[in-house]
């Protein structure tokens, strides 16, 4: 079978998996939702007979594994129930709040490895000089930061005493300076630490000394020929941060009053929205699959070893 | 490749090849020999004797509310200021202190122990049970971790022991997945082959032959996982779903800076200032360890 199609076929369990702790999360959870959404909206003790109503309306009066198959099959189809908090399908929601999320995260992504790898690169050509060490002490404390006590400080800093950007809310181009540069820290600093790390290793190479044998300039041998060799590790620190991009985005979002899906499920989260619950960890298990595939693909398209032998040789530190 | 290798990358960052563990006099050694462990040391030192000490550091009680002495400056006898309800931001920072550094630690032990038993029964007896721990383990670690704790607290409700909880469960799979690989690299060595041929049981092999092979790496990813677990332990209390005020903790203090962000920015500056040191003395010491423990480093810090 074609490299692809077997990495590819191997999502179909990770997929299934996520959608088994997607349901049992919602309906393993103490309470009776059915109960609290009825007193949420009409701010009164629901009567007995509402309470049943409300729970054949929301099935959830069928037993577990068929709740589970009836809950899979209308998901596929792309019905993942009605929101209790908003009355609105959770799809909706999902695809109005998923590509602010996205825009967030996508450019954190890439002002991180604009930053990590140049910075990690010199950082590793010039080892214990002195950019080198302002660098790391920098890249140190990004990686030990909380980013919500950073988030607000800028907000302090650049929104409340310099008046430079908005407070929170998203508008025009300058609102997104704030929740991406937050977003953008802890990633740079840890891939900055990777390429750094990294580049050393192959910095030492039998492969580099030709390189530089030949004639190549440093900076020559290391884009050409140290880059490229460090693509796979780097590739996969950058999916991780991918990961922890999409988990931070919830904090952001909620200090930023960003209308992306971190701030919805967190909102669900407080109110007990399960199909909202349900939703996210479905849309936030998928997306992470999704970026390991694209990951481990790509990694078949740089090192055509790995497509062959379809087992990683990443020698990751 | 699957999903669950790239995620293990992570752990592979810190995977260091089992052998004999350096005597504890090296490890000490090698230790006060790293400039920047000891920095390390000496963040985590303070900052945890600064809470277990907390009475003696701090004048005030950190719940006594004031209303006439609201939003006061930093001054002497209140050296980081007071907050909304008149409180003594300082005395909440060393009381917080013992919530913040405590749970970090209950929730990192919790997580190594649980990891390394999971990960030792799956590698020791595979088969059956090792293909279901791995296919548990592989469904967790798709899940970025916070997301996983964040959706285990959905489930759970809000709360300091249920975040811990969904700390310790949405953390445990890599541990439990390194710890498996280390024992099937080990289990057919001579030595164990040795201590099977007379006749030690298997619980024996396992704890006193096997264990302190592999001990190594477990030490240096809990050290080194120290600092994210507080960081999402206070992340949690940040969003109102750990600890709540009025309770002393770090994040749940930024919390509520958090609402008079431009009245009282000492609020929030000074908890964010403890979290950042705390988390940096543990990444720093985890650091040192790494370095003396793994020897593909050892001799030239990289």
């Amino acid at each position: 079978m074609p490299y692809v199609l077997r990495r590819a076929l191997l999502v179909i369990p990770t997929l299934l998996g996520i959608s088994f702790l997607a349901f049992a999360l919602a309906n393993l959870a103490p309470g009776d939702p059915a109960e609290q959404v009825l007193r949420r909206t009409s701010d009164r003790q629901p009567t007995k007979a509402e309470v049943a109503e409300k729970r054949n309306e929301l099935k959830l009066d069928r037993p577990l594994v068929g709740q589970y198959v009836a809950w899979v099959g209308r998901a596929v189809r792309g019905d993942l129930g009605v929101s209790y908090a908003t009355r609105r399908p959770v799809v909706t929601e999902l695809r109005h709040r998923v590509p602010y999320t996205l825009q967030l995260t996508l450019l954190a992504a890439l002002l991180a490895l604009a930053i990590a790898v140049p910075a990690g690169i010199v950082c590793a050509l010039h080892r214990n000089k002195l950019f080198d060490q302002f660098a790391r002490l920098l890249s140190l404390a990004g990686a030990s930061m909380p980013s919500f006590w950073l988030a607000l400080s800028l907000i302090v800093l650049f929104a409340v005493r310099l008046s430079m950007v908005p407070v929170a809310g998203r508008g025009g181009w300058n609102s997104y300076i704030l929740p991406v540069v937050t977003l953008a820290v802890t990633p740079a600093a840890v891939l900055a630490r990777f390429t750094r790390s990294t580049m050393l290793e192959i910095l030492d190479d039998d492969y580099m000394r030709t390189a530089r044998a030949k004639g190549l300039t440093e900076w020559g041998t290391v884009v050409s020929h140290g880059l490229r060799n460090a693509l796979v590790p780097l590739l996969t620190a950058f999916s991780i941060s991918l990961g922890h991009l999409l988990a931070g985005a919830v904090i952001v979002e909620t200090i930023f009053v960003w209308p992306g899906v971190g701030k919805l499920a967190l909102d669900a989260i407080t109110e007990r929205d399960y199909p909202m619950i349900q939703g996210f960890v479905l849309y936030a298990g998928a997306t992470f699959a999704g970026i390991n595939l694209l990951v481990d693909l790509a990694y078949g398209a740089i090192d055509p070893r790995i497509k062959r032998a379809g087992a990683p040789t990443v020698a990751t530190r | 490749m699957t999903t669950a290798d790239v995620v293990s990358a992570e752990a592979a960052i810190v995977t260091i090849p089992a052998g004999q563990p350096p005597h504890r006099t090296r490890l000490l050694a090698g230790l006060l020999r790293d400039r920047t462990a000891i920095f390390g040391l000496v963040l985590v030192a303070i900052l945890t004797l600064a809470a277990i000490f907390a009475p003696l550091l701090a004048s005030h009680d950190p719940n006594a509310v004031d209303v006439a002495r609201k939003f006061l400056p930093p001054s002497r006898e209140f050296p980081l200021g007071t907050d909304h309800l008149g409180r003594d931001v300082f005395a909440r920072i060393v009381y917080g202190a013992r919530l913040s550094i405590g749970s970090t630690l209950a929730a990192s032990v919790a997580i190594s122990f649980i990891g390394v038993l999971v990960g030792l029964i799956a590698g020791w007896f595979g088969g059956i049970t090792d293909t279901l721990i791995s296919r548990v383990i592989d469904i967790l670690l798709a899940f970025p971790t916070f997301l996983l704790a964040l959706a285990v607290t959905a489930m759970l409700g809000p709360g300091l022991r249920n975040v811990l909880v969904a700390i310790i469960l949405a953390w445990w799979a890599s541990y439990a997945r390194i710890v498996r690989s280390a024992v099937l690299a080990e289990k057919d060595k001579p030595y164990i082959e040795a201590a099977r041929a007379c006749g030690s049981p298997s619980m024996r092999i396992l704890l006193r032959h096997l264990l302190p092979n592999i001990v190594a790496p477990i030490v240096v990813l809990t050290t080194l996982d120290l600092g994210a677990v507080l960081l999402s332990l206070s992340g949690f209390s940040f969003l109102g779903l750990g600890v709540k005020p009025p309770t002393a903790e770090w994040g749940s203090m930024l919390s509520e800076g958090r609402t008079y962000l431009s009245r009282a920015p000492n609020m929030m500056f000074y908890p964010g200032v403890a979290i950042f040191l705390m988390v940096l003395g543990f990444n720093l010491l985890g650091d040192g360890l790494r370095d003396i423990l793994d020897p593909r480093t050892r001799g030239g810090r990289r």
